[in-house]
């Protein structure tokens, strides 16, 4: 018998269907970008609702991928295209932070505060998910927190994206798991 | 008390401590029960970020990135060039195109060249009782005069943040865009410039105060502008 078996056919990864996206989207195919963005957009998302409110993740998402239309010309394939994309999604989440800041500085706005400990301690209540703890990080803590444990950049890597010492990432990594755990536990 | 330990437990469930440090810290955790709790709970707050599930967006974001990269509301499929490309920068979320924000610059530099002649006496200019009401010295009645200096601080944090951000990126605009950009700018310097030195002869002159902060209004807004445009560029 000739049946063909799962094993003997060639199941596209999601690079492979990136990859001949990406070359028809480089010839103007809106269709093949669209597919691009279903394929990617949970991802990125993610990453901004964690990086930023949840009112400016949707904004700054849309972004990511505007962007990349317009940079799809550098992609040299060097590297599989989910990854940089979100790399750029990481550069312009970064520099959008930058711009936020310096409002909220000017409106007298800072970072969220952190409830106190004795405030939630042993609080079933106050537990919360995953999201919702991560809000109420200072944004600092916050930031690191999410590309070390989430997306698990080093901490070499993370001083160089924030333009903050490698010892500035580590005790802010441990800020926001010391904040988390009572949370999350 | 605090336990000087605690704050290497991260480190330790990284394996980021050096072997001597890490040996001490081992030692700790079998006497300090305290500390034994904390690590599992670091331990568990790590894991859980490992394992947090993707949020996708409340909402379908695929029109509005359709809109601005084709420059309209309907799927198309459209040569990725320069046509494709002045499409994105001309999308909805982007809503200066490089003809408009031409535009926008004349138009600016109209309204600040005019600044300077009103500013050098050329006309009067109404001005808004939008200030504090003080005594004259005469004693004849009530002056209003308008307070405008208030603002100028804050715009002048604007204008170096806006700036800093535009020449961080410079390399990424368009000559011609960097060229009608640099022009504006310097129309509108010329104005503030002439404003601050004929205050510093008349101080009280609530015509000039309200120049000058119309002028950094409008130098802040052309930053905007152009940072927008920076962005949709590059």
């Amino acid at each position: 018998m000739g049946a063909v078996t799962l094993t003997e056919r060639t199941i596209p990864t999601i690079a492979d269907l990136d990859r001949e996206d990406v070359r028809l989207a480089r010839g103007g195919d809106t269709v093949a970008f669209e597919r691009i963005y279903r394929r990617h957009a949970g991802r990125i998302h993610t990453l901004c609702r964690r990086m930023v409110t949840p009112e400016e993740a949707d904004d700054l998402t849309q972004d990511v991928f505007i962007r990349a239309w317009q940079k799809l010309e550098l992609f040299r394939g060097e590297s599989a295209f989910g990854t940089w994309l979100y790399r750029l999604a990481v550069n312009l989440v970064l520099a959008r932070r930058q711009t936020h800041a310096a409002r909220r500085e000017r409106f007298g706005g800072g970072d969220p505060l952190v409830i106190p400990l004795h405030a939630r301690g042993d609080r079933p209540d106050l537990r919360m998910d995953f999201e919702a703890a991560l809000d109420t990080l200072p944004r600092g803590a916050r930031e690191v927190f999410v590309l070390h444990d989430v997306e698990g950049y080093t901490h070499e890597e993370i001083a160089d994206l924030l333009n903050v010492t490698a010892g500035t990432s580590k005790s802010q990594l441990h800020r926001a798991r010391m904040s988390l755990r009572q949370y999350l536990r | 008390m605090h336990d000087p330990w605690t704050d290497r437990l991260s480190e330790y469930i990284d394996g980021a401590l050096s072997e001597p440090e890490r040996q001490d810290l081992v030692r700790h955790l079998d006497e300090c029960a305290d500390c034994r709790t904390i690590e599992a709970e670091l331990r568990a707050v790590a894991g859980t970020a490992h394992e947090a599930p993707v949020v996708e967006p409340g909402r379908d974001l695929w029109p509005g990135i359709e809109a601005a990269i084709t420059g309209r509301g309907s799927a198309a499929v459209r040569p990725f060039g320069s046509a494709a490309r002045r499409g994105v920068a001309s999308g909805r979320r982007f809503s200066f195109s490089m003809p408009q924000l031409a535009a926008a610059a004349v138009v600016l530099m109209a309204i600040s060249g005019a600044a300077v002649w009103m500013i050098r006496g050329g006309a009067e200019v109404p001005v808004m009782a939008s200030g504090t009401v003080v005594q004259s010295a005469g004693g004849a009645g009530p002056v209003v005069r308008t307070v405008a200096v208030q603002a100028e601080p804050q715009y002048a944090n604007d204008i170096a943040t806006l700036e800093a951000a535009l020449e961080e990126n410079r390399g990424g605009l368009d000559p011609a865009t960097v060229e009608v950009i640099e022009r504006s700018l310097e129309s509108i310097d010329r104005a503030i410039a002439d404003a601050r030195a004929a205050l510093t002869t008349d101080p009280g002159n609530p015509r000039l105060h309200r120049q000058l902060d119309n002028t950094m209004r409008k130098k802040v807004d052309i930053l905007r502008l152009a940072t927008r445009v920076q962005r949709a560029e590059s």
